[in-house]
């Protein structure tokens, strides 16, 4: 149960089939199949109890959503203490903002991704001002710390269906999705690393992005 | 123009674009059907790669939220609109503020303590509803932090912040009414000046408005100046209010 946020992933592309086989398949599901049997809207039934302030149900979405909060946090942040502190603030969010979680505007488990996302990246932008970091972004250590972000991010890439759809992506979408997504990044900084100009990096972002989408088999 | 902001759904759900961007693409987002479903489709999308690198926590970390959130008390069911709508915004800073003109603060206790304060906003429109419940949420929050100042001329203004120092929300009491060509302007300053947080129209000198700060703030001021407001103070502060640092 602990590690149901990759599990989720895994069941919700089909962990062993071709990436482009998927492809098909989910361009073929109806566009009303059920909801509720996603394995991504698992979180949403304990959301909805946790919003009328059962505390049973937050310790149950503890566990379900604690491992994914703090891995994102430690991939952003990469520093462990920091990475604790941030997933405590947004499980006191998920917590506090129960109540306003509303399930026609997506699943549980992206709203409670996304704050965990938001809060990493603040925390990362705030520890240097943007003039630090554009200077930073100047210096060559920086091609090494990129490449770092990288592997580790791909090393680590454990849900096998992701790994997979990420690996249908050209070498500059996978680069811009995972330097802002992991590096927390801005797309004009993850610009300045790769060398690329700005409305490429915007592109490749976004035709990442959808890719894995599609691979992935996500709607809205 | 919007070509390109449509453009950008995908760094946005990846918190990608800068305070100015962002600021700019959720203006557009709430008149963009197309783009709310992309950037929702965008979001579902990076929380599968979240999902991928769950790692497991310290376990010290588990009974800490729960002991934390139970006695902590929940926000009200005010469902967020996707992005408050901004009224009126000049300055590109102004753009991530959302403004509130004549939500009035009926009444405000500040509990000292635990830095709690109650008060009752007159919910006039659908976004002074949202703003109160982010108005709420942010008083709920035991970590947040209460500063509160005589305002030069008479009444009081009081700033209360999160934790995190990202929102703020200001309110003041019995504040006089600035002369029809005037206005008041509230600002972030830190050591490089002086940032406007937008401008602030009392009703009957109440007047609340919920505010980003920027990082690196240290202290928060109101100013009267000339209508429309201006681009840095060009009168003495009539209020300030010093950060905790």
């Amino acid at each position: 149960m602990r590690v149901v946020g990759a599990k989720g992933v895994g069941q919700m592309a089909g962990a062993t089939e071709p990436c482009r086989a998927r492809l098909h398949l989910v361009r073929e599901l109806p566009s009303d199949a059920p909801e509720e049997s996603s394995p991504r809207r698992e979180l949403d039934p304990l959301l909805l109890r946790v919003a009328k302030g059962d505390d049973g149900a937050f310790a149950e979405l503890y566990d379900v959503v604690t491992p994914a909060v703090f891995g994102l946090a430690r991939r952003v942040i990469r520093q462990a203490e920091q990475a604790e502190e941030v997933a405590q603030e947004v499980l006191l969010e998920v917590w506090q903002q129960a109540p306003r979680f509303d399930p026609g505007r997506g699943t549980g488990f992206a709203w409670v991704m996304m704050m965990t996302h938001r809060r990493a990246v603040d925390r990362v932008r705030s520890a240097q001002s943007s003039i630090d970091r554009e200077a930073r972004v100047g210096q060559r250590s920086l091609a090494r710390e990129h490449d770092e972000v990288v592997e580790v991010v791909e090393g680590r890439l454990e849900a096998e269906a992701v790994r997979e759809c990420i690996g249908t992506l050209t070498d500059l979408q996978r680069e811009s999705v995972t330097l802002a997504y992991f590096g927390g990044l801005t797309y004009s900084e993850g610009a300045t690393r790769l060398g690329t100009p700005l409305g490429t990096i915007k592109t490749r972002m976004r035709d990442g992005l959808i890719r894995l989408r599609d691979c992935l088999g996500v709607t809205a | 123009m919007s070509d390109n902001l449509h453009a950008l759904a995908a760094a946005y759900a990846l918190d990608a674009l800068d305070q100015t961007e962002s600021g700019a693409f959720e203006e557009h987002l709430t008149g963009c059907d197309l783009c709310d479903t992309d950037v929702r489709e965008m979001r579902e999308t990076a929380a599968a790669l979240a999902a991928s690198v769950a790692e497991t926590p310290p376990a010290s970390l588990r009974s800490r939220v729960l002991e934390q959130a139970s006695q902590t008390p929940q926000s009200e069911s005010t469902t967020y609109a996707p992005v408050a709508s901004l009224a009126e915004h000049k300055s590109r800073r102004l753009s991530t503020s959302r403004w509130l003109a004549g939500v009035a603060a009926a009444a405000m206790i500040v509990a000292g303590g635990l830095g709690i304060s109650t008060y009752q906003v007159d919910q006039r429109a659908d976004e002074a509803q949202v703003a109160a419940g982010e108005i709420t949420a942010l008083l709920a929050d035991p970590g947040a932090t209460v500063r509160r100042s005589e305002v030069v001329g008479g009444g009081t203004g009081t700033l209360v912040y999160s934790p995190t120092r990202e929102q703020a929300a200001f309110l003041t009491v019995s504040v006089p009414a600035t002369a029809p060509d005037q206005t008041y302007q509230l600002w972030a300053i830190d050591g490089g000046g002086a940032t406007s947080l937008g401008l602030l129209q009392p009703d009957a000198g109440r007047g609340s408005a919920l505010v980003d700060l920027p990082e690196g703030t240290t202290t928060f001021g109101m100013s009267v100046e000339p209508a429309g407001g201006s681009a840095a103070p060009t009168t003495d502060p009539v209020l300030l209010l010093e950060l905790a640092t």
